[in-house]
């Protein structure tokens, strides 16, 4: 397989895929572990704060407990202060979760975290002072430590997340080290990672964090992101074909830590945007990418199958990551918490290109996976749908989610319907119902019993190779991940398999196996049925035959043998056709050679008994012709009749038979060079018109010519259709 | 030719079948059975010098008596008379030992000719026998011994006669006289006989009927 880029003959794996999981499980486990521990190690008032819409408008309260459990809920949290002195003024946008999405410029970038440091301090005061909107004061008394249960669901998931794409890539890096794509693909899980992590503990914060160390997670997290896009991209650029060598790859890597470098040393004209401006760009890069190698792979059903996976989850999925969390920002707009949940979406990025680079039974973890990203998206598609009726129809909340459901269910089916027949084209190809049509064609068709079951698997799926398998198959399999479907064969004959399915376009799925078997037990019953019927003919024949020869041949034969001449030639013709009767019963034709050789025998030894040379043509090699019984009994009593007519009327020296056949007829001649008179003067006598009508019988006709060099010609012409 | 047995159940054919005898040979005396057990009596009373047995007896197929004159009687020429020139009825009678046939419905002076040329040693052979032949020794068994396989000569005959040529013509194209020839041809009939008694004795053999080590 050509998509496989394999990697230096030098590089072995170093590690078994156990320890290699082992180890990712552990590292993933050590950094969640370093990650909860600098989140707990904060100072906790016990609220929970949610921003407004307007950027300097205090937040709101929405949970209060432990110290602040005296706190109102639903009251505005104006500012915080230690009693002596000014308070500080509590805005909005201290709470963004992510600073970049609102702060872009360095100013307001710096200012964000300037605010962060004083903030940090305060709560590190050992009693502070709450100030309400409506001028309430209460006071409290910061805990040390934050406590575990505190930690709020989006913490785990985006923790679980950066987990996930780590464990993910080593798995693939552990199970495909030849691919070079496959490092690539681990190098992404590996920095989604610190990614994921980093923004966990800051966007999880109560409040404030110290600046220093919020600086430091906002850049781990820039890094780790950039790092993790231009991995995504350097899979596209190697899998399934490499576009080109290595060197843009690392070449990417550098510039990426080069643009890091810049943007953390504040010298970026785009501000703190700079790495979300990079993942789009980046993003875009993607898309170019797999237009490319979409191209590069029509030839490979396997390669395309690999990729379309990988560029839906890809696509869908990367676009999604840019969609929430690099867009927004550049847009000046908030995401909101919908940014972290956006991580979901970096797992399902990482699990496509797995199975991407897998291919493990590739065709039926797509439709799982498929099933799941479409039900992730319909929900997604519930919640837009809601927060747009609410946001811009004005509609309360239930009517809005009611309205919103309905919508989404109605558009879910008929979307999913249609990425599926778009992407699933194995499974619409092969419907159910077309399988009894097309059986009834194939048996209808009259084919040899060795061919039912070669000509139904190339009619169910127009396969680009076919053979039969020396040995025996004891059920249906698909064989190299969808390549092949072999079958076992019918009565006693062989087993078939057959490859690259739908012209090469498509791979065999699971669905077309059980298809296989289905139709091969019909075809294995009407062989079988066929075999019975023939049996029953030929004893059925035999039966008859014997019926007749016992009866009338023996009756026949006892007034041959009482009579002459005239008489006794009626009774061998008699004798004759019941011969010729009896094997046309249910016989097959005849091949014309073995025809002519009984003629010619029969014709010499009636030359050489009437001392007569016979001179016999036919044209070699013998055109591959059958005669069936009426042809072979019509044609033999013309020829005898023309012989006998020569031989009685012409007394000729020689007889010259020649048979010829062009065009789909068959010409037998008969000329002698005897003193016949010319043929105009011929009456039509018995004979002359018994074979006529003979041959007109058959569709053919006589003539008669005298000739060269004295003598008669008779030509007798009946049609004979190619074998 | 002296002495001829006649094997025939009709009666018509059968003193018509004498009469050809009588022809034929001119001086022979022709005995008449009409069953196998008669057949079996006259056989053991006198050992006939040719014998034309019917394939289809009352008391059971002509073939078993082909097979029991022609170990029992190397001497006796077998001719199988038949209405049907096919090879399939002629084949088991041909396999059996049988050294010719006759067509019982043949007018009676190319019977007669027949019989004078299996007395003079030239079996008949018809294309659609041959043809079988040549499928029957197509597959060689290797197990055989040599004197079972044919020759190319004979092999060459066989070829000729079933594209319809006849003795003299085929004698022309091989370049050997007729005499030489029929003698092809009586060889594919023993070897044919041979090839099948060899074939029953490989059978017998491994149903465990025949000791081999005797």
């Amino acid at each position: 397989m050509g998509s496989l880029a394999t990697t230096r003959a030098g590089e072995r794996r170093v590690l078994p895929p156990a320890a290699i999981l082992a180890l990712a499980l552990l590292g993933a486990l050590a950094a969640g572990g370093a990650a909860t521990w600098t989140a707990l190690h904060q100072p906790w008032l016990g609220l929970t704060l949610h921003g407004v819409f307007v950027r300097d408008a205090p937040p709101r309260i929405v949970e209060a407990r432990g110290p602040a459990a005296d706190l109102p809920v639903g009251a505005s949290l104006s500012a915080l202060g230690t009693g002596q002195g000014a308070a500080l003024a509590l805005r909005s946008d201290d709470l963004v979760p992510e600073p970049d999405a609102v702060h872009a410029s360095y100013p307001r970038w710096n200012a964000f975290f300037a605010r962060q440091a004083r903030l940090a301090a305060l709560l590190r005061q050992p009693r502070l002072q709450a100030l309400l909107a409506d001028g309430r004061q209460y006071p409290l008394v910061p805990q040390a430590r934050r406590p575990l249960s505190m930690l709020p669901a989006l913490f785990w998931f985006q923790l679980l997340c950066g987990a996930s794409s780590l464990i993910v890539g080593a798995a693939i890096r552990a199970f495909r080290p030849e691919h070079a794509a496959a490092l690539h693909c681990f190098l992404a899980g590996l920095f989604a990672m610190p990614m994921a992590m980093a923004a966990a503990v800051y966007s999880t914060r109560e409040l404030a964090l110290p600046a220093a160390e919020f600086r430091a997670l906002s850049a781990l997290n820039h890094l780790s992101a950039m790092l993790c896009c231009v991995a995504f991209v350097a899979v596209l650029w190697l899998h399934p074909r490499a576009l080109g060598g290595r060197a843009p790859v690392v070449g990417a890597y550098l510039l990426a830590v080069a643009l890091w470098g810049v943007e953390t040393a504040q010298w970026s004209p785009a501000g703190a945007a700079t790495a979300n401006l990079f993942i789009t760009a980046g993003y875009g890069l993607a898309v170019l990418l797999s237009v490319l190698q979409w191209q590069r792979v029509r030839g490979d059903p396997l390669a395309r199958a690999a990729l379309q996976w990988f560029l839906l989850s890809w696509l869908l999925g990367g676009g999604a990551l840019v969609f929430l969390i690099a867009l927004p920002p550049l847009a000046g707009v908030g995401g909101g918490a919908l940014q972290s949940y956006a991580f979901g979406f970096l797992l399902l990025l990482e699990l496509g290109l797995a199975l991407g680079i897998a291919r493990y039974r590739l065709f039926d973890l797509e439709l799982w996976w498929f099933r799941a990203l479409m039900l992730i998206f319909g929900s997604f598609a519930v919640l837009l749908l809601d927060a747009l009726f609410v946001l811009a129809f004005r509609l309360d909340t239930t009517a809005a989610l009611v309205l919103a459901l309905v919508l989404a269910g109605w558009l879910y089916f008929p979307v999913r319907q249609w990425l599926m027949s778009r992407l699933f084209t194995g499974a619409r190809r092969l419907r159910l119902d077309d399988v009894p049509a097309l059986l009834q064609d194939v048996l209808a068709r009259d084919y040899q019993a060795a061919e039912l079951l070669p000509e139904a698997l190339r009619r169910l799926y127009a396969p680009l190779v076919m053979r039969p398998l020396p040995q025996a198959q004891s059920q249906v399999g698909i064989a190299e991940h969808g390549l092949a479907l072999r079958v076992p064969g019918i009565g006693v004959y062989p087993a078939w398999e057959a490859r690259f399915p739908g012209q090469g376009r498509r791979l065999f799925t699971r669905r077309d196996a059980q298809v296989a078997g289905a139709v091969r037990a019909v075809l294995d019953r009407v062989a079988a049925y066929q075999t019975a019927l023939e049996r029953g003919i030929e004893q059925e024949r035999a039966r008859v035959a014997q019926d007749l020869h016992d009866d009338i041949g023996a009756r026949l034969l006892t007034l041959l043998h009482r009579s002459e001449g005239e008489a006794a030639q009626t009774l061998r013709d008699a004798l004759d056709s019941l011969r010729l009767t009896v094997y046309g019963l249910g016989a097959r034709p005849q091949p014309l050679a073995d025809c002519l050789a009984s003629w010619r025998a029969e014709a010499a030894e009636r030359c050489e008994a009437c001392g007569v040379q016979l001179e016999w043509h036919e044209p070699t090699p013998l055109p591959a012709l059958a005669l069936d019984a009426a042809q072979q009994l019509n044609l033999s009593r013309v020829l005898r009749e023309a012989v006998s007519n020569a031989l009685r009327h012409a007394r000729p020296r020689r007889i010259a038979v020649s048979v010829a056949a062009h065009q789909e007829q068959l010409e037998l001649t008969v000329t002698d060079d005897g003193a016949a008179p010319p043929p105009e003067r011929w009456r039509a006598g018995l004979g002359l018109r018994g074979m006529d009508s003979r041959l007109q019988r058959l569709g053919g006709h006589l003539s008669l010519a005298a000739a060269e060099g004295g003598g008669t010609r008779l030509t007798a012409r009946i049609p004979v259709p190619p074998v | 030719m002296q002495d001829g047995l006649v094997v025939e159940d009709l009666a018509a054919s059968a003193q018509w079948l004498a009469r050809v005898l009588g022809e034929a040979f001119p001086g022979i005396r022709a005995r008449v059975a009409e069953t196998l057990e008669d057949a079996r009596h006259a056989a053991r009373a006198q050992v006939p010098d040719i014998a034309l047995i019917d394939l289809d007896l009352p008391d059971g197929s002509g073939v078993d008596l082909i097979r029991e004159f022609a170990r029992a009687y190397p001497a006796c020429h077998c001719v199988v008379t038949t209405i049907y020139a096919d090879d399939r009825h002629l084949f088991p009678a041909l396999r059996a030992g049988a050294q010719g046939y006759l067509l019982k419905d043949q007018p009676t002076e190319r019977v007669v000719a027949a019989l004078r040329a299996i007395g003079a040693g030239e079996p008949p052979l018809s294309p659609a026998i041959a043809q079988r032949l040549l499928r029957v020794f197509g597959a060689e068994q290797p197990a055989l011994a040599e004197d079972a396989r044919l020759t190319p000569r004979e092999r060459e005959t066989l070829t000729l006669i079933a594209k319809g040529l006849r003795l003299p013509e085929v004698a022309q194209q091989l370049g050997v006289t007729r005499h030489t020839a029929a003698g092809f041809i009586k060889a594919i009939y023993r070897k044919l006989n041979i090839n099948s008694r060899a074939e029953a004795a490989l059978e017998a053999a491994r149903l465990g009927l025949v000791r081999t080590d005797l």
